[in-house]
């Protein structure tokens, strides 16, 4: 469980994050999503303790991360700025870490053989793709086997194998009831991995919901075209329906159901040529949320 | 004790910087060592002991070299985010750095000594030989290096940034510091109590310049704590 409560983060008069507070469930995955520049590193930096908040704060399993004892073993993370020193190899890189936290040499192979890096691991860092690099990240936020993983953008550089490799692990990581907190700028990287998933713009809550509920929640269309058009559009203005006329001459039809657009028009004995439903993606689920801005 | 095998596995995991640092030193202490030698043997100085000594002074600016590198590789590398996320107490960071630093430059002076003793000693015989007085200033060059890597580790922490802090140590010490130092009585003599001329004075060979030894050693351990500690309130309280 991860809480932020309140959060505000100010660099000089620039507001970075605004009065933010949200939960994040264990057993499952949450996308944290936002523009660029929303805001979602400075947090996730809040929540780990390497940045401190200009009010408010965060809590890992009801305590700051500065509080944790072991941190390593409660939590994992892994971030953007996180980086390599260039001449050291990717086994020692974790070794490195291991001996910080404590956590022998053997959990080191363990977790290179789960992130499939067994093969590269004695090879220095500055030969590493940026996939390589995501991949030596996860090695690392795994090391402690923690309950709780924070990832920024760990998608970035993962082609789309990695990225299905990757939501697979995190899915199997969640399942065994750890919290799994990934964000990301990209609606569909998200779509693809998340169950839940919070979005933020400018700093500010904007939605928490189901990754699904959230696609729903775009105002959903109904779209039809008839010969009798003009006639459809009076009664479902009538029935309190938001009518659009589109280029083709047919109808955007919100604010209902299919359904209820073919019942209509059966009652009333309209001939319909479509009647199909739009189902919103999470992209226009996000524009309608943050007016439009668009993301990635 | 973790976080001081942590900050040693990285010295041992990317050895390149350290290994010529130690190397630098070891050939410019063994070159020192075979002029300082040759000079004795044929009779251009009298006193081969306290000139290796002196060579040995050379030793401190390696240390503090290494001070500021201990902590601004992590910075420089962007590893301080991993670093302070397996040990979020940042305090303890930095003591594990400090210890680091202290240990591994009195080792590094102490070697660097060892080979010019060596190598002079083979090449000029028995007629090389340390009396107490130069076991005395010799050890007081070897507490002196450590005392540079404290003040090197406390500059490395309050700038955060490998070139800035390099650069303003050469500045400050080789440039300002010589400055205010010419200055002499006209600015009341501030210069001999400045950080780089404390430990100096405490250090030095012949009979230090102004201050007493220990009123030099006094001062040079209050600039190299308290740098120290500034530098590491600057830790705690940045965010990475």
């Amino acid at each position: 469980m991860i809480e932020v409560d309140r959060l505000t983060k100010r660099f000089g008069k620039t507001v970075a994050v605004d009065d933010l507070s949200f939960r994040v469930a264990p057993a499952r995955v949450t996308g944290f999503l936002g523009p660029n520049g929303a805001g979602k590193t400075t947090t996730l930096k809040v929540i780990l303790g390497l940045a401190r908040p200009t009010v408010g704060g965060a809590m890992i399993e009801g305590k700051p991360y500065r509080e944790l004892a072991d941190p390593l073993r409660r939590v994992g993370a892994v971030l953007e700025t996180s980086n390599y020193h260039p001449g050291r190899s990717g086994r020692n890189h974790l070794r490195v870490l291991a001996a910080a936290a404590g956590i022998p040499h053997s959990r080191v192979e363990e977790v290179l053989e789960l992130v499939a890096m067994k093969g590269s691991a004695k090879r220095r860092v500055k030969g590493y793709s940026l996939g390589m690099r995501q991949r030596l990240g996860l090695a690392a936020a795994l090391l402690g086997d923690p309950e709780v993983l924070v990832l920024d953008e760990p998608a970035n550089g993962l082609d789309p194998a990695g990225i299905r490799w990757l939501r697979d692990l995190l899915r199997s990581l969640a399942s065994g009831g750890r919290t799994v907190f990934v964000s990301s700028h990209l609606l569909a990287e998200v779509e693809q991995i998340a169950d839940d998933v919070i979005v933020i713009h400018r700093g500010k809550f904007v939605a928490q919901a189901s990754t699904a509920e959230l696609a729903a929640r775009a105002a959903a269309r109904v779209r039809v075209r008839s010969p009798q058009a003009e006639r459809l559009r009076e009664l479902l203005v009538a029935q309190g329906a938001a009518v659009e006329p589109l280029d083709d001459g047919g109808l955007a039809v919100g604010d209902t159901t299919a359904e209820q657009v073919g019942e209509l028009a059966a009652a009333n004995g309209i001939v319909l040529h479509e009647l199909s439903p739009e189902t919103a993606t999470l992209e226009e689920a996000f524009m309608e949320l943050t007016g439009g801005e668009t993301v990635a | 004790m973790r976080l001081l095998h942590a900050e040693l596995t990285k010295i041992r995991t990317a050895p390149w910087t350290t290994v010529t640092l130690v190397l630098a030193l070891l050939a410019i202490m063994a070159l020192a060592a075979a002029g300082i030698s040759n000079d004795a043997e044929n009779g251009i100085t009298a006193d081969p002991e306290s000139d290796i000594i002196d060579a040995a002074g050379i030793s401190t600016i390696f240390t503090l070299i290494f001070g500021i590198l201990i902590v601004t590789w992590d910075y420089r590398h962007g590893t301080i985010t991993q670093t302070f996320l397996a040990a979020p107490r940042r305090e303890r960071v930095m003591a594990a750095k400090l210890v680091t630093a202290i240990v591994l430059s009195l080792v590094l002076a102490v070697l660097a000594l060892t080979l010019a003793i060596v190598i002079a000693n083979v090449w000029l015989g028995d007629v090389f030989h340390f009396t107490d007085e130069e076991w005395t200033q010799a050890s007081r060059i070897v507490a002196g290096a450590g005392l540079w890597a404290v003040l090197g580790l406390g500059l490395g922490a309050t700038l955060q940034t490998q070139v800035g802090a390099l650069i303003s140590a050469l500045i400050w010490f080789l440039v300002v510091e010589q400055i205010l130092v010419g200055l002499g009585s006209r600015i009341w003599d501030i210069g001999y109590y400045l950080p780089g001329q404390a430990l100096t004075q405490f250090a030095s060979v012949g009979a230090p310049e102004h201050l007493s030894r220990a009123t030099a050693l006094a001062l040079a351990a209050a600039y190299a704590l308290g740098l120290a500690a500034l530098g590491t309130v600057m830790v705690l309280r940045r965010d990475v």
